[in-house]
């Protein structure tokens, strides 16, 4: 299968029965599930289970599915039930919570993108302990909004929440990471204007 | 063109975030000059991509290779599971093949079943209807045969052999003539006048005991 199809191409294929197609599919959005799969608490091989779920549930169901207007966030959404459903099962409660996982970063030098190593090791740390101090679903919001480019909308439908949710998520989320900014250029602000 | 005023700015820029996560060789010249030309925008630069890489969280190096044999499972069990429903297809138009012999074979029992029971219950009403008359009965190698007076008067009941009883009304003649033995049994009340052409010795039973059949 040539990846030079187009998203639509590759779906109208798959639901003319064509499951090298729904292939293609799982291939090019592989990465991207994979990385929002890891974002809630679970393994990683759970995540890649309910990857595959999705994928052969949407083979047996492909007569009662149709056309989209984004593969991706129809598999966004479709993965997020997934491992709700699994976290559901496996915990054996009713929570509509998924708990966001924050990675720990590594392997990355500041100098790499133009920031001083040290500077950037505080700045991450500074946001981990912000992000941590998010809810579950305001850091989800804010990872699907600038990390996978999806609109309120799309969010909103992803998360199963109303657009107004949403938008609370985003404006609260950002603006705990700029009031984190500010108070420490006043410090740094202060500290200089003592001094001379 | 993107003036990156904001924090959400530069994390909603494609390039910003490609620069940051695949930190490419191409891309640092290109933000090398970006930040000499933007100096005052140095701080926002840096929470964005500190927050960029805080919400790309941390990607192992081994991951590309383990998605690649991840992925191939997921095309083989799509392979296997469009095997699996070509067979069920197949299943499938088998059965409405059936579906429409189904009602066939129902009325085709039904007609059976209706003819064998009309048969039974037709043997059943010949036999009934020949009860008041006569009958013939088998018992062991004999053959009986039975007559009943249901008439009001007293009946004459000729038999083969020239012997003839008259029967009184709701009398039971049974008889047996063969060549050998001439038998009767008789209940109820009866005149007997037996034959004398006929050489084969007559008897005669007590009506109380009539042959089992």
């Amino acid at each position: 299968m040539s990846m030079s199809n187009t998203d639509s191409d590759l779906w109208q294929k798959y639901l003319a029965g064509d499951e090298a197609a729904l292939g293609s599919i799982a291939e090019r959005y592989y990465s991207t599930l994979k990385h929002y799969g890891q974002k809630f608490s679970v393994s990683e091989f759970i995540v890649k289970d309910c990857i595959q779920d999705l994928f052969l549930q949407l083979w047996q169901n492909r007569t009662q599915i149709n056309d989209t207007a984004s593969i991706k966030h129809y598999l966004l959404k479709g993965l997020r039930n997934h491992i709700f459903m699994h976290i559901r099962s496996s915990k054996q409660m009713v929570t509509r919570e998924l708990d966001w996982n924050l990675g720990v970063l590594e392997h990355i030098s500041g100098e790499s993108i133009l920031i001083e190593h040290e500077a950037l090791l505080s700045r991450v740390e500074q946001l981990q302990r912000l992000m941590s101090q998010l809810s579950s679903r305001e850091r989800e919001a804010i990872y699907l909004h600038y990390f996978q480019d999806m609109s309120v909308g799309e969010i909103a439908e992803v998360m199963q929440v109303n657009r107004q949710s949403v938008s609370n998520f985003l404006t609260r989320a950002m603006s705990k990471m700029r009031s984190h900014c500010q108070p420490e250029h006043l410090f740094i602000f202060l500290y200089l204007f003592l001094k001379f | 063109m993107t003036t990156f005023d904001t924090l959400e700015e530069f994390l909603a820029n494609d390039a910003f975030r490609e620069w940051i996560l695949g930190r490419r060789p191409q891309d640092y010249i290109y933000w090398q000059e970006w930040l000499s030309q933007n100096p005052h925008k140095r701080e926002l630069y840096e929470q964005a991509a500190a927050l960029c890489l805080v919400l790309n969280g941390d990607t192992q190096p081994l991951q590309e290779a383990q998605h690649a044999s991840e992925i191939e499972q997921i095309k083989q069990s799509l392979h296997e599971a469009k095997e699996r429903s070509i067979l069920e297809v197949k299943a499938h138009t088998l059965r409405p093949r059936l579906k429409w012999l189904a009602p066939l074979a129902g009325v085709a029992a039904l007609v059976l079943i209706g003819f064998f029971l009309n048969n039974f219950i037709h043997n059943d009403s010949t036999i009934s209807s020949t009860v008041p008359s006569v009958e013939e009965v088998m018992a062991s190698k004999d053959r009986w045969q039975k007559v009943v007076n249901t008439d009001k008067s007293d009946q004459l009941v000729t038999l083969t052999d020239g012997s003839s009883v008259l029967l009184a009304p709701g009398g039971q003649l049974w008889h047996n003539l063969s060549a050998q033995q001439r038998e009767i049994y008789l209940i109820g009340e009866g005149f007997l006048k037996w034959s004398e052409i006929q050489l084969a010795p007559f008897s005669y039973t007590p009506p109380f005991s009539p042959p089992v059949c």
